[in-house]
């Protein structure tokens, strides 16, 4: 059962310096997250979805704060982690751990099993002697590494073994937040359904909260409950999992659903395929940030920003057509898709400002009245939505 | 149809200190003309080895032994470094998993793709050039004279992909061997590429031989499909026949572990245990440590491979032989 709210993200961003130019003279700011807010309930779990470079990575250490946010608020249990001191920290990171993408550089090569699994223990001081031996072997029995393995070194497992020994460490501490960075990307095909399998029964066990972090959609419907897709440091998409599996609105989701192979070779189909590659960080497209490969884009697109907008049962989208249907049968649904996107612009182009977010309502069609649905107050963003949806109705 | 390359029980082993390792264990195969054969395995399942010992570019201290490797009827198994010099980028060619590494840094893109064109089929600079400009066009590069002057780091990772793809293509050879080409590649632009492969698949009658470890891309474009596990062919057999009906139970823990983008949730079927390492391979069936249909046969004899129908093969005791199988789940 989903909890109260453990974790809220607002309006984080992360830039980095980068020299560039001739010797590097020139100072330019890559925009690695870009104004990204969100919140978690306890017990639940946030997929993260976006391809190489989106931030997904850069979003997950901030929320740590393995890296120092450039601005914006993550508050954990109401305490914001962004302006805590070191050592306040320190305290706090017992309640929000990580496990790493790739299980052969994370764990130190030259510790034993047990020292790994040991060291969360050490670190904090919670556990020594008996008691720390009991809880390391306790932990490994948890994660389904046999009690012999405790005295052996990293590289005597296999991939998927040394997944389970970065989850135990994570675990050891009990926490409540568990940022899982893309855990399974690296591991055989056979060995990531044992990896999720394993992280769900952990999850239902002690009650954790995840972030989990991806590029396979696949994986993550698996363990989510919510999903956001990310593009260019940003959320353009965010929905309850199967709000989004049912009703998928943006472009770009639209792209990796049909991107994905079906092991089908009876649904071999002519595929819409996105064109193009993903910009450069160091220099987004104006206006969306997606309109350089959306086969939808217009002039809107490239003039103004979409903002992340509440279209209805917690359906987030920041885009200026959105589409309809859902990712099994989205080839079907792209003809009453692009009559609502053609609607949309004719609307936009008369009215300047604001008619970005109102003009969603306007799309007089059957697919405009749920879509319009202005966001409701009582969650995060409804003071944000709620403006210029007044404004552009009127 | 017409066999392009065929290898006859190859085996691969590197030598150690007291005995040997075998990577590749009694292998054979077929790619005929036209035909996309893909290889699917996890990782360690000897794969990659079966392709670079058709290719020739294992290092000395790996035995490549085999009964032959015939290329259009030719046993280029015994075929001398020169020779094999001539037919690499030329007759048969290869497409790497990571193309910023297999790109040399130093040399702009349109030096290491005319290269390619000057050993081979050397027709002047400017004609060089042009033929180089023509398969990067070919390979829907935008903007290819400025491309020719890049470096591999200037250019995305799909990008690198469809440069290596040119330089597979640019001297037309009959085979390429695909090792992975999309593996290190994001979703989307991995679609790109497999719609661009198979593309110009059709266009130049090339055979590609696929190795990946992605039943989903193997659905997406294979025509027949070996599956590997430790070494050895456990089953093959065409694309339709292999996802209709999966015969090696290896083959179908594979497809019942893949997660699929419309599988409903709930606990996930896996194959237990873990593959064995070469130096540890089980007596009898290597498969027969993680098989749920394991028999005191299994764990005693190594079984053969047997043809069930024309191009249906199976490395099983269960399977048309001694007791069928249940359906698979």
């Amino acid at each position: 059962m989903p909890g109260e709210v453990i974790l809220e993200v607002k309006h984080l961003n992360k830039h980095f310096k980068v020299n560039s130019g001739f010797l590097g003279l020139q100072r330019e700011w890559l925009k690695a997250v870009n104004d990204v807010s969100f919140s978690l309930r306890a017990g639940e779990t946030l997929g993260i979805v976006g391809e190489s470079g989106c931030g997904k990575s850069t979003l997950g250490n901030c929320i740590i704060r393995l890296l120092r946010p450039t601005s914006g608020e993550v508050r954990f249990q109401g305490m914001d982690i962004c302006a805590m001191t070191d050592a306040r920290l320190r305290e706090h990171r017992k309640e929000i751990q990580m496990i790493f993408q790739d299980p052969f550089s994370s764990l130190n090569p030259r510790k034993r099993v047990f020292d790994i699994i040991a060291e969360p223990f050490r670190v904090h001081g919670t556990a020594r002697g008996k008691a720390l031996e009991e809880e390391v072997l306790g932990l490994m029995g948890e994660v389904g590494l046999d009690r012999s393995y405790a005295h052996r070194y990293p590289h005597e497992f296999s991939g998927g073994q040394r997944q389970r020994i970065g989850i135990a460490r994570a675990l050891a501490l009990r926490p409540k937040l568990v940022i899982c960075d893309e855990p399974v990307s690296a591991l055989d095909v056979s060995i990531q359904a044992q990896i999720l399998n394993l992280l769900k029964e952990l999850q239902a066990k002690h009650h954790l909260t995840y972030i989990f972090i991806a590029h396979g959609l696949p994986s993550v419907r698996q363990i989510s409950d919510h999903i956001a897709v990310m593009y260019l440091g940003e959320i353009v998409e965010m929905a309850p999992k199967n709000e989004l599996f049912a009703r998928t609105m943006h472009p770009y989701t639209v792209g990796l659903f049909e991107a994905i192979p079906v092991p089908d070779p009876g649904k071999r189909k002519e595929k819409q395929l996105l064109q193009g590659d993903i910009p450069n960080a160091l220099h987004p497209p104006t206006g969306c940030c997606f309109h350089t490969r959306c086969p939808h884009a217009d002039e809107v697109c490239v003039r103004e920003k979409p903002r992340l907008t509440d279209m209805g049962g917690g359906h987030f989208l920041a885009c200026h057509h959105p589409r309809r249907g859902s990712y099994g049968q989205a080839g079907e649904d792209q003809a009453g898709a692009g009559q609502a996107g053609e609607v949309v612009p004719g609307v936009g182009g008369g009215d300047v400002h604001g008619a970005d977010v109102g003009a969603l309502g306007t799309g007089g069609d059957a697919h405009g009245a749920d879509m319009g649905t202005p966001g409701t107050g009582g969650d995060v963003y409804g003071a944000d939505v709620g403006a210029p949806d007044a404004e552009g109705a009127g | 149809m017409d066999k392009l390359l065929q290898v006859e029980h190859l085996n691969t082993y590197f030598p150690i200190h007291d005995g040997r390792l075998h990577a590749v264990c009694d292998v054979s195969f077929h790619v005929n003309k036209g035909e996309l054969l893909a290889i699917v395995g996890e990782s360690g399942c000897g794969k990659s080895v079966t392709a670079l010992s058709v290719i020739g570019l294992l290092p000395h201290r790996c035995k490549v032994e085999s009964e032959g490797i015939f290329f259009e009827g030719s046993d280029i198994g015994g075929y001398s470094h020169s020779q094999m010099r001539r037919m690499r980028g030329k007759e048969i060619s290869m497409i790497f998993q990571e193309p910023l590494t297999s790109l040399n840094p130093l040399f702009t893109i349109g030096f290491q793709l005319m290269e390619t064109i000057r050993l081979h089929d050397d027709s002047g600079r400017e004609k060089n050039r042009e033929k180089a400009l023509e398969i990067l066009r070919k390979v829907e590069i935008a903007r290819p004279e400025a491309i020719l002057r890049s470096f591999p780091n200037e250019l995305s990772g799909g990008m690198r992909q469809r440069v290596m793809i040119a330089i597979a293509l640019v001297n037309h050879p009959k085979l390429i061997i695909a090792d992975e080409p999309t593996t290190a590649l994001d979703v989307t632009i991995q679609a790109q590429i497999l719609a661009l492969m198979k593309h110009l698949m059709a266009e130049y009658r090339t055979s590609i031989m696929f190795i990946t470890h992605d039943l989903g891309v193997v659905a997406e474009v294979a025509d027949r499909v070996l599956v590997m596990y430790a070494g050895q062919v456990v089953e093959e057999a065409t694309v339709e026949e292999l996802f209709r009906e999966p015969m090696h139970p290896y083959t179908q823990g594979l497809m019942n572990s893949t997660i699929r983008i419309d599988q409903e949730e709930g606990m996930l079927p896996t194959i237990d245990g873990v593959v064995p390492t070469l130096a540890e391979m089980p007596d009898g069936c290597r498969f027969h440590p993680r098989c749920p249909h394991a028999k005191a046969l299994c764990r005693s004899e190594s079984p053969d491979v047997r043809s069930l129908g024309a191009r249906r093969r199976v490395r099983c005791h269960m399977c048309g032989g001694v007791a069928a199988l249940p359906a698979p789940g």
